[in-house]
């Protein structure tokens, strides 16, 4: 295989695993997000516009209905002229003084020379309306035949002028309406008017944030909260916004991208507009984008960060899906390898277990020829062992000493024989399961005592200090006499083989907690520690043991301890090599 | 799988493409579309308020033979008037402009019963609620709406402008639009003038025109033996003739009270009323309004921004007049060439 064909299967490995589910979640998260980001991004706009355009209409209901009942007004006014010349004057005052942003009003003739007048207390420094008198800013006194406003009026058209803007006045405009008489319009009527309230409604936008400015016909800026930008004179008409109001007189709600634009300061502004038909002006209520759709950054925000935790636990659970198809590979490896090993295991076991057969028959083999051996050396040793003692007792004849000693020896040497030959038998029976138990329910203490009376007379001899306290009487314990005979004989004849004269060797025997209990203490040689844990086994002997008699077979407490445990009994041993061992047999009371 | 993978990804990719077209096909630019806009001009001195109708159009963005199309027609004939309006819709005109009363007059006469009137945009009338084109300045209520010239109603003041640099004027002379043609701003202008007169202690003599050949004829009987001055109503006919009034006038140095700029600048003494340029860029505007959507009903009809008051020195020193000082403050134009 080629390194080319390699590494296009790792990029094509790469792209399945990574880079497909990557972005078919990628995409399917987008999606997701999208279609409640989406609507919810139009509600918020909608509420926005549904909002700004409440205040708007509020401003400019406030705005509409002054101008309408200022026109009113003045029509009423006019009439009352028309009707009642002689009051024109009061009617002028009156006007005057229920409107205090009226600076000037004036009837006015067909040439456009003013007939009477009447301006404002405070507006004038006389305070007094005299015809002819002129005030910066004002009409007084001057002919209005050059104001087209006043020729619609003479056309029977009450209107107001184009709003005009000035520093010391602010935004103000000329309303001119009709004096109507029977022989139609000769004369107008004439109200110079401050636009004050025009200030007042656009500033008076409270609990919300933005501002609110009114545009003329051609989209100059006459109303603004802060007089100073109103006297800038700036042209809006640019902004498409004030285009769909003044040029189109539709109302601009918001939702259009167009709606939107960057104010003077820089400052992104969501923007809805209303045109005002009464003056030919347009109202625009302007809000930081920011403020006014704050919800909307935190819905984008939100769908981002869903987005981006999306991708975040795809990539994760992608990681664990590679990683766990990585684990699954590595698994299917083990898996054939413990396959593998089972079968090899298999194969040893059947190899052990032939080999155990194998052993076990040549076990059998061997305890059934210790045992066929031992038994058939059984009785030519009884028969040396007779013909040693015959010779000694003399019944053949006197011995002298010399051939006393070589008797005595040979009888020593026949009766250890015997004693191997015995253990070793008891062994092969042990092992062959034909070791039999006969209990009987009786006292132990009999048998000890016996063999109390036996060691006490082979300690003297040796000069071993024997001492035994047997009680008189202790709970019977089921037990085969002659098998529990070798128990106690065992024990004792190793206590006395190794201790030295003038130690001691003490016997005795307890019942306790339902047990009955013969412990066999000597201050011998002892065991030492790192031996202690295979007395019980097969041909072992002590290394001190060794060095002191030669003989032995190794196998007496293995043998006591097989014909304890077949009591349900224990056997222990505590020990310290060169103080001494104490040996403690249990039997369960009968 | 990996096919399934796939065809997913390419569903769900079309499914985000498809979402956002649906979503933002609201936002789609228009198709720029070409406008055929008719201008029928009757009359003479409009020729500053045409220029400045296309030069408002071009700042408003419509650039002539890629997005508009002009097709200008000066008649002076009465009778002149209904064929180019027939032109005009026959060639599918999307927006008539016009000047004059009478030119306004024929074009919604032959629009206004169609069953998608074409909107008329009217540059200069005297008085469009007389003139029967409009219901109401504030809502015209018919596809018609424009700039008022004001011209019938300044009628008054021409006079009380030649009363006013001499005091002494007792017979003015007025040439008019005869009243059998039915041009209802030169009739009510000769009303206006005629009461005015009246009041001022001033005798009118009158010259009726019923044609433009009838001009030059008026004009030679207007003689400084028998007239100290002359002005002109909003009359249409009389001023596609202005020229012979005009040098009539300083022939026989006689002031001339004249309407507009341009017929102070040919040599009238003095000029009330609009700048036609400006007329010509309101009604632009107005224009602007209509092929953006706007009905004409609802568009409120405009008047000039301002009357002017024009002098013409030359004129002054050629007629032997020497106009007051405070008489000349009061001009917004001085023309002294």
């Amino acid at each position: 295989m080629s390194f080319r064909s390699l590494n296009r299967r790792a990029i094509r490995q790469i792209v399945i695993r990574w880079i497909l589910p990557f972005s078919v979640t990628a995409l399917g998260l987008i999606a997701v997000n999208l279609l409640w980001l989406l609507p919810a991004l139009r509600n918020i706009r909608t509420s926005a516009s549904v909002l700004a355009l409440e205040v708007s209409r509020r401003v400019e209901t406030t705005i509409d209905t002054d101008l309408a009942t200022t026109l009113r007004d003045t029509q009423r006014a006019a009439d009352e002229i028309a009707a009642e010349p002689d009051r024109a004057s009061l009617v002028l005052n009156r006007l005057i003084r229920e409107y205090p942003n009226m600076v000037h009003v004036a009837r006015v003739s067909r040439n456009g020379e003013e007939l009477q007048e009447a301006d404002q207390p405070g507006s004038m420094d006389t305070g007094v309306s005299m015809p002819g008198m002129f005030m910066p800013g004002t009409s007084h006194g001057h002919s209005h035949a050059a104001h087209p406003h006043f020729y619609i009026a003479l056309q029977g058209i009450a209107n107001y002028e184009e709003v005009t803007v000035s520093p010391d006045r602010g935004p103000h405009t000329m309303l001119a309406v009709p004096i109507r008489r029977n022989d139609g319009v000769e004369e107008v009527f004439i109200a110079d008017l401050n636009l004050s309230n025009l200030v007042r409604a656009v500033s008076d936008v409270s609990g919300v944030a933005g501002h609110i400015y009114i545009v003329d016909r051609s989209g100059v800026q006459i109303a603004h909260p802060d007089i100073a930008q109103v006297l800038r004179q700036e042209n809006f008409m640019v902004r498409s916004i004030v285009q769909k109001v003044m040029v189109d007189g539709k109302i601009a709600d918001g939702l259009s991208p167009e709606d939107a634009y960057v104010n003077e300061q820089g400052e992104s502004v969501f923007a809805v507009g209303i045109p005002m038909p009464i003056a030919g002006l347009g109202l625009i209520f302007e809000q930081p984008r920011t403020s006014a759709l704050g919800g909307e950054r935190q819905m984008i925000i939100f769908a981002v960060v869903a987005v981006f935790l999306g991708l975040l636990v795809s990539v994760i659970i992608l990681g664990a899906n590679v990683r766990l198809t990585h684990l699954n590979a590595s698994m299917r490896e083990l898996l054939t390898d413990l396959e593998n090993a089972g079968k090899m295991l298999v194969r040893r076991d059947l190899e052990l277990t032939r080999a155990n057969a194998r052993l076990e028959e040549l076990d059998q083999i061997k305890t059934e020829f210790v045992s066929i051996a031992a038994h058939q050396l059984r009785t030519p040793l009884t028969g040396i062992r007779w013909s040693y003692q015959t010779l000694l007792d003399g019944d053949t004849g006197p011995v002298n000493p010399g051939q006393r000693r070589l008797l005595e020896s040979g009888l020593g040497a026949t009766l250890r024989m015997v004693d191997l030959v015995n253990d070793l038998l008891s062994v092969a029976r042990i092992e062959e399961g034909k070791f039999g138990i006969y209990l009987r329910k009786q006292s132990i203490v009999p048998l000890l005592a016996r063999l109390a009376g036996r060691y006490q007379a082979l300690a003297e001899e040796k000069g071993v200090v024997f001492s035994s306290a047997l009680p008189q009487v202790l709970p019977d314990v089921a037990f085969d006499e002659e098998k529990m005979e070798i128990v106690f004989d065992n024990i004792l004849d190793n206590a006395l083989k190794y201790t030295e004269p003038g130690h001691t060797i003490a016997l005795k025997a307890s019942d306790e907690k339902g047990t009955v209990r013969v412990e066999v203490r000597d201050t011998g040689v002892g065991i030492s520690q790192g031996q202690l844990h295979r007395v019980f086994t097969k041909f072992f002997r002590a290394d001190n043991a060794v060095r002191l008699h030669t003989s032995g077979t190794g196998l007496g407490l293995y043998v006591v301890k097989n014909i304890v445990e077949k009591h349900a009994g224990t056997v222990t041993v505590e020990s310290a090599e060169g103080t001494g061992s104490v040996f403690r047999v249990t039997l369960p009371m009968a | 799988m990996r096919t399934t993978l796939l065809s997913l990804g390419v569903l769900v990719l079309a499914a985000l493409i498809g979402f956002f077209w649906w979503s933002n096909r609201g936002n789609a630019p228009p198709v720029e579309k070409k406008y055929y806009i008719g201008i029928l001009v009757r009359g003479s001195g409009y020729e500053a308020a045409v220029e400045g109708y296309r030069r408002k159009m071009k700042e408003l963005g419509y650039e002539e033979e890629k997005n508009i199309v002009y097709d200008i027609r000066f008649v002076s004939a009465k009778e002149d008037l209904a064929p180019a309006v027939a032109g005009f819709l026959k060639e599918g005109v999307n927006l008539i402009h016009t000047y004059s009363t009478p030119a306004t007059q024929v074009a919604y006469r032959a629009t206004k019963d169609m069953p998608h009137p074409v909107p008329v945009v009217f540059g200069s009338v005297g008085d469009p609620l007389l003139a029967g084109v409009v219901r109401d300045f504030g809502h015209p209520g018919t596809n018609v709406t424009g700039v008022s010239s004001l011209s019938t109603e300044t009628t008054a003041h021409r006079l009380e402008l030649l009363r006013e640099i001499n005091p002494g004027a007792r017979r003015i002379a007025m040439p008019h639009t005869a009243p059998e043609n039915g041009d209802l701003a030169a009739d009510k202008s000769v009303q206006i003038a005629k009461d005015t007169a009246l009041k001022l202690g001033i005798q009118m003599t009158f010259f009726p025109v019923r044609v433009k050949e009838d001009n030059n004829p008026a004009a030679q009987r207007i003689l400084r033996k028998n007239i100290d001055g002359m002005i002109v109503g909003g009359d249409s006919l009389v001023w596609g003739s202005i020229d012979v009034y005009i040098a009539q006038s300083i022939k026989e140095r006689i002031p001339f009270a004249a309407f507009d700029l341009s017929q102070v600048q040919k040599g009238a003494l003095l000029g009330f009323g609009p700048d036609y340029a400006v007329s010509g860029e309101q009604s632009a505007i107005l224009t602007n309004q209509i092929l953006r959507g706007r009905s004409p009903a609802e568009i409120p009809v405009e008047v000039p921004h301002k009357l002017l008051l024009m002098v013409n020195q030359k004129t002054a020193r050629a007629i032997g007049i020497s106009l007051p000082d405070a008489f000349l403050k009061k001009a917004d134009r001085i023309i002294d060439q």
